[in-house]
């Protein structure tokens, strides 16, 4: 019950307060709903009545004929705005729910947890049958029917009063017996929407073109098709199931129904054979009698559908508010009371990881264990291994994105987790083994939403992408993709790693991440490529990742990750002579990818 | 007969096609709760009237005799409702799943080009939009079993007026029941053509919409559906650049709909008011 209340609260303070026309369309819509209802309960008495005097019939039904088409006319106007202002509030929660996953924490917001809760609080959002429209239209008709409830009731129980409880007993038994199929429903919607998420990845895939590729060059069709039928075979069973319980469920409310009214209407012919209850009473307590029937399961349906509505409502709620998402991040915690700090004015001195341990889950295995290195600025570090190893992990717990289990990072001695997580991001630039390019124009892409032209052609200039760009005819703003704009351009991946680079050097962090950029080259081309970084980045502090060994051999300090440890730390010369893990994989490189000694390819 | 209704059988047929493909028995249950509809509220309100003209002359018999009736027709119609509910939402699912997979089916049959154009992908996005967002087939299904409901009520009640005519070999007598059963019969004619005429409206809205909402869909399943693009957004600061252009996105589609909005309203009132 308490849920249901916070539900309300929720809904009504997050998004109804801000769309007042929608609020006012709803009161008006509702109010006309009951005035409505009423009329047409009361037409049969007034014509039972006045069947004698048919001027007054006439001039009354007129009047309420009048009544009933100002009440149409109001209901369609109030319904048009409202279809329209819904379509608003849907689309400022979506704004806002999307902002808030932007907000997420890095960790928290690629956990699964999130990403299936973020799908199903937008899958809900945008639903108008049993979405947040749905549920906002709950709420309205169940203090319409409330009111309507107690309009029949007060003008029952002027005639009989011992009906009204007659038909809440019958209603209440009806709808006691609803709730079966209805629980047993909610019991398999996990279920149910576990087949639904797996059916719509189906169809992403199937229209996807990244995923178009792979389908037609491993005749992927029939496999797809042969596992869709097997998903839409199970949701099949499912709702067989479902639905057999609904229909003896509706089939012994329908017997309650037809009893309740033979006996009700049984009492009515008796009375008024007595001589108990006029004919025009007759006719009235006929109509109000199927309309308060009606009205009350309409009370328990919207109460019950509420009821369901506000787990997901809840389930939107701290989605904003986010907390939840963050329990599972596993994170040495600091002290309360201490506060942020800013970044020194002058720069930072030294990056220290002291005694560093991660891992992703709680109760997971540690990724990185023991971590003790110092990054000073202009240093060129490469960090090697081989996959799996803890690299990228590594630089993402540098930057911040992700939170040490154990131990602690600093920056000029200080805790990273103290420092304003925006300021101290500034200070990074960097370029991923997934060139992920989103589809907006070249500017916003580079320089997000305010560019500088100037320099956004400096960095694509240096990064060696000037020229493709210039050749296109809204240069800057010519669209990635297709999505914004029919005439977008596709990106070849090498020109795609020359925007990142653009992006990186438009950025001007203090500290260069490569975090395996160039993976899909050959061995001698990561290398030039890496000599050509090592001239653009002279003055920076790059980290290079890669698990080629021969394209960092320039870097002054190379470290060697093995199993999430950190194994040799020294030059390339160094960790030869050391004759360990480095050596050997150095020596198995160079046979495997065919080079000659070093020197041989300057 | 003219190309466009040629063209709209066509589609028709087409429908019916997929429909009978996936889900034989959709049509049946169709027919049967046509039936159902047609039947029950004239038996309802013959019933319930013979009940009260009963009571009114003091034969209280007979008003029972027809309470019993009342009940157990209303009786039949619920369980025969609560059958045709089950089977009904068990085609709708088939189909619905059927479908789907058809659309799948020939997105990844076509050839890449194809696929990557996006004349393709905005029709896979009003396919998929026709299916989500207006219930699909089972709405379809739904309007022509209004459609057959109320042909048939419009036949009854003409039928009727025939009937009348030929008792009574005159118009005088019953020139009132006859003109107001005319206007009745009018106004439906006049609703299904509204109705229409604002479908053709707003339909014309929808299928321009499509590229917005495969926009819409970008952000969904793509920028924030998609965890690759977190470290990012993090790292160069996205979230203002995303924010802006979603709400561009929502903008774009919200004139659509105020337009939709607009072209209907004066449909739906006019509707209302026949």
């Amino acid at each position: 019950m308490s849920s249901v209340i916070k539900s309300f609260g929720f809904l009504m303070n997050s998004c109804l307060i801000k769309r007042k026309k929608l609020l006012i369309c709803l009161c008006i819509t509702n109010i006309v709903l009951i005035a409505q209802s009423y009329i047409l309960v009361l037409i049969p008495k007034v014509i039972a009545g006045n069947l004698d005097h048919l001027d007054i019939l006439v001039s009354r039904l007129l009047l309420f004929s009048g009544f009933l088409i100002l009440f149409y006319i109001v209901r369609a106007i109030c319904s048009n705005i409202s279809d329209f202002q819904f379509s608003r509030l849907r689309f400022g929660m979506f704004r806002e729910v999307n902002r808030r996953k932007m907000e997420l924490p890095y960790a928290a917001a690629i956990a699964q947890e999130a990403k299936d809760r973020y799908r199903h609080v937008i899958d809900w959002v945008d639903r108008t049958d049993i979405g947040l429209q749905a549920s906002v239209q709950h709420v309205f008709r169940f203090f319409a029917s409330v009111l309507l409830f107690f309009l029949y009731t007060l003008t029952i129980s002027f005639v009989r009063w011992e009906l009204v409880l007659f038909i809440v007993c019958a209603e209440a038994v009806n709808f006691a017996l609803m709730q079966l199929p209805i629980a047993y429903e909610r019991d398999k919607m996990p279920l149910s929407n576990n087949l639904d998420s797996q059916a719509r990845t189906f169809s992403e895939i199937a229209r996807r073109p990244s995923y178009g590729k792979d389908i037609r060059i491993f005749q992927a069709q029939e496999y797809f098709h042969a596992h869709y039928q097997g998903i839409s075979g199970e949701k099949l069973r499912l709702t067989e199931r479902i639905q057999a319980r609904y229909q003896r469920s509706n089939m012994l409310c329908t017997l309650i129904a037809a009893g309740k009214d033979f006996i009700l209407f049984f009492y009515l012919i008796f009375l008024t054979a007595e001589n108990l209850l006029a004919l025009k009473d007759f006719v009235l307590l006929m109509g109000l009698a199927a309309g308060l029937s009606g009205n009350l399961l309409q009370i328990f349906q919207t109460f019950s559908d509420f009821a369901r509505d506000s787990m997901h409502i809840m389930s939107l709620k701290e989605f904003l508010a986010g907390e939840d998402l963050q329990k599972g991040e596993s994170r040495a915690e600091l002290p309360e009371s201490e506060s942020l700090t800013e970044l020194p004015e002058e720069g930072w001195r030294q990056i220290a990881f002291e005694h560093v341990y991660f891992k992703y889950k709680a109760d997971g295995d540690y990724v990185l264990k023991d971590i003790n290195l110092k990054i000073s600025p202009e240093d060129k570090i490469a960090v090697v291994g081989l996959n799996g190893a803890g690299k990228t992990t590594l630089t993402l717990l540098m930057m911040g994105l992700l939170r040490p289990s154990k131990g602690r990072i600093t920056i000029n001695g200080v805790d990273i987790r103290r420092c304003n997580p925006h300021t101290y991001l500034q200070l990074f630039s960097a370029v991923f083994q997934e060139l992920n390019t989103t589809a907006f124009t070249i500017g916003e892409q580079i320089a997000g939403c305010e560019a500088d032209a100037e320099r956004v052609w400096q960095a694509l200039e240096k990064s060696g992408l000037k020229q493709r760009i210039e050749k296109t005819p809204k240069r800057l703003d010519t669209y990635i993709q297709k999505v914004f704009d029919e005439e977008g351009i596709e990106l070849s991946g090498g020109e795609k790693q020359k925007l990142a680079i653009a992006r990186a050097l438009y950025k001007d962090g203090s500290i260069i991440v490569l975090d395996e950029p160039t993976s899909a080259l050959d061995p001698l081309s990561e290398m030039k490529l890496y000599r050509k970084y090592d001239e653009l980045f002279l003055h920076k502090t790059v980290l290079y990742i890669t698990h080629r060994l021969s394209s960092v051999k320039f870097c002054r300090k190379i470290i060697l990750l093995e199993n999430g440890e950190l194994k040799e730390c020294g030059t390339h010369e160094e960790l030869l002579k050391l004759g360990g893990t480095y050596a050997a994989l150095f020596q198995l490189q160079k046979k495997s990818y065919g080079l000659e000694p070093e020197g041989a390819v300057q | 007969m003219t190309l466009k209704k040629t063209t709209q059988i066509n589609t028709h047929i087409r429908l019916f096609k997929i429909v009978f493909l996936h889900a034989k028995q959709s049509l049946l249950i169709c027919l049967l709760g046509a039936l159902l509809a047609i039947l029950v509220p004239y038996l309802t309100i013959f019933l319930s009237s013979s009940m009260v003209s009963s009571l009114e002359t003091g034969a209280f018999k007979p008003a029972l005799f027809f309470l019993g009736a009342f009940s157990v027709t209303n009786l039949m119609n619920g369980c025969i409702q609560a059958f045709l509910t089950r089977r009904g939402k068990e085609q709708d699912t088939r189909l619905a799943l059927g479908v789907e997979e058809s659309v799948n089916c020939i997105c990844r049959n076509v050839g890449f080009e194809t696929l990557e154009s996006s004349a393709f992908q905005d029709a896979c996005q009003r396919a998929r939009d026709g299916l989500n967002y207006s219930d699909g087939f089972y709405e379809y299904l739904m309007c022509l079993q209004r459609v057959i409901v109320n042909f048939a009520k419009i036949s009854l009640s003409v039928g009727f007026i025939l009937a009348l005519m030929l008792r009574h070999n005159s118009w005088d007598s019953n020139r009132y029941i006859v003109l107001l059963l005319s206007l009745l019969c009018m106004f439906s004619l006049a609703r299904i053509r509204l109705n229409k005429l604002a479908y053709r409206s707003s339909s014309k809205f929808y299928s321009r919409l499509a590229p917005y909402n495969r926009q819409l869909q970008y952000f969904f399943t793509e920028l924030l559906g998609d965890e690759r693009y977190s470290r990012e957004i993090h790292l160069y600061r996205l979230k203002d650049l995303i924010s802006g252009r979603e709400e561009q996105c929502h903008q774009s589609i919200l004139v659509f709909l105020k337009g939709i909005a607009k072209n209907t309203a004066k449909f739906s009132i006019i509707s209302e008011i026949l």
